[in-house]
């Protein structure tokens, strides 16, 4: 079981580095990050400054 | 020195590196970006086409300086938005258009979306917001003759009303005629501190206003930055009105109810009405308030001895500029308007000491202006000296709005041409 386990780190040791260099993969990554600051400047920034200043109504 | 069969999967050799390698996945995030907003656009502004009949009734800061609910109100056929002021807000709830129609008694509702105080130079700005989409639409543009007795509109009324979402609509319109935009920049630029937190909305107005070839070049410059902005504060409002809709939940539309309205007994009824809680004064007060505030301090002045002062200031008000560049503003925009003034009060003008005749120049100026542009006009001035139609100098009494309500339904039915 150990052994098994071990093989399988080492497949994926090798196997993970060399997909995330292949151009595309790299390229949708890096898409997604830059999607992710987007998506969380928008969550930041959801909430418009709609105010006024205070004003009371004096046309009675 | 390694082959090139003998290099993992993938692995580029040194030298053959992307010069770039962000930009172009920069740039896709963009585009999905780009797409996600004009789709989510799309589904929340349906998602407002729906809501909107349960707003018609109630008023709400967002959607008076927002433009989403007030684009949603327009999309219905059955919906007649009102931009006014304090004549469609005080007095006689029963009576006020918002709640006399919000059961569609005839076939619609009016969904009002004035605001006390609010000046003309701001109500041309929301609709400059809306845009495209008032093109062959009826609306209701409300104001009084009380908003040409002063030289300028004051700096609070204005600021207290002012929409920065409105005011880039306007300055960033692809919709407008550059020479609007010009003449709007222009007064807006009167009103410095409601630019103060917005620099780019303040440089391009500033451009806009220089009107030499380097300021439209430098206004050009800042369009597409503009445009954003405008996105982006649309994707706030958008989420204001979901935050809105979420908390609110509740709220639900006035079930439509069909009734026959016999519009002479219901004037009739108004102003009989009016007689039991207007009869302690000959000026049209209503008895709390005369005793409260006009009473003691009410004075009746010389005939004519206000004239003077009064024709000057008719004369200088920028108040006409206004209701010109928001006439213009309908105009380019396409709008089915109604222009809905309302009768001077002239029992108290004349107290007051401005004559009939004095205020004859304002009814034949107000009337020159507006029939310069081919659109219905109806100011009530045959009920100058009715002492029931208003309750003070500027606020329709219960039969006063009993014939506002008259001829809203006569426009949309389409009898007010």
């Amino acid at each position: 079981m150990k052994e098994k386990a071990i093989i399988m780190w080492n497949h994926y040791r090798t196997a993970i580095p060399a997909f995330l260099a292949i151009p595309w993969v790299r390229g949708i990554l890096l898409m997604l990050y830059y999607l992710a600051i987007m998506a969380g400047l928008l969550y930041l920034y959801r909430n418009g400054d709609f105010s006024t200043p205070p004003f009371v109504y004096q046309g009675f | 020195m390694s082959t090139p069969s003998s290099q993992p999967p993938g692995h580029q050799p040194a030298g053959n590196k992307a010069p770039t390698p962000h930009l172009i996945p920069a740039l896709a995030a963009i585009l999905v970006l780009v797409g996600a907003i004009f789709f989510l656009d799309r589904v929340t502004s349906a998602q407002e086409d729906q809501y909107v009949y349960r707003l018609a009734h109630i008023q709400q800061h967002q959607f008076a300086v927002g433009t989403v609910i007030m684009q949603a109100a327009i999309r219905q056929p059955d919906l007649l938005p009102v931009f006014g002021s304090s004549e469609m807000l005080l007095g006689a709830s029963g009576y006020r258009p918002r709640n006399f129609f919000s059961s569609s008694p005839t076939g619609f509702s009016v969904i009002d979306f004035s605001t006390k105080g609010i000046t003309l130079l701001n109500i041309t700005q929301d609709l400059a917001a809306i845009g495209p989409e008032l093109r062959g639409k009826k609306i209701v543009v409300s104001f009084t003759p009380d908003n040409f007795r002063v030289l300028e509109v004051g700096k609070d009324e204005y600021a207290g009303n002012f929409s920065r979402m409105h005011a880039y609509g306007l300055a960033f319109s692809p919709d407008l005629s550059m020479a609007l935009k010009q003449r709007m920049a222009r007064r807006m630029l009167d009103y410095p501190d409601t630019l103060s937190k917005d620099p780019i909305l303040a440089f391009a107005l500033q451009n806009l206003a220089a009107n030499t070839l380097p300021n439209q070049i430098l206004y050009y410059l800042t369009f597409p930055t503009g445009q954003l902005e405008n996105l982006g504060i649309r994707m706030q409002d958008h989420y204001s009105v979901r935050h809105f809709m979420q908390m609110n939940s509740s709220l639900s539309r006035i079930p439509p109810l069909s009734q026959k309205i016999n519009w002479s007994d219901l004037v009739s009824e108004a102003e009989n009405q009016q007689k039991i809680i207007s009869s302690n004064n000959p000026y049209g007060f209503e008895n709390d308030a005369w005793l409260k505030h006009y009473h003691d301090t009410f004075e009746v002045k010389q005939p004519a001895s206000g004239d003077s002062e009064y024709l000057n200031t008719l004369a200088a008000t920028k108040e006409w500029e206004d209701m010109d560049m928001l006439l213009q503003t309908l105009n380019e925009l396409g709008a089915k308007p109604l222009i809905l003034g309302r009768p001077i009060n002239g029992i108290l003008y004349t107290a007051a000491g401005i004559s009939s005749r004095a205020q004859q120049v304002y009814y034949n100026r107000i009337q020159t202006l507006v029939g310069r542009y081919y659109i219905p006009f109806l100011d009530f001035r045959d009920y100058t000296n009715d002492r029931y139609f208003n309750i003070d100098i500027s606020h329709p009494s219960r039969k006063g709005y009993a014939i506002t309500d008259q001829t809203l339904d006569a426009f949309f039915h389409g009898m007010i041409k």
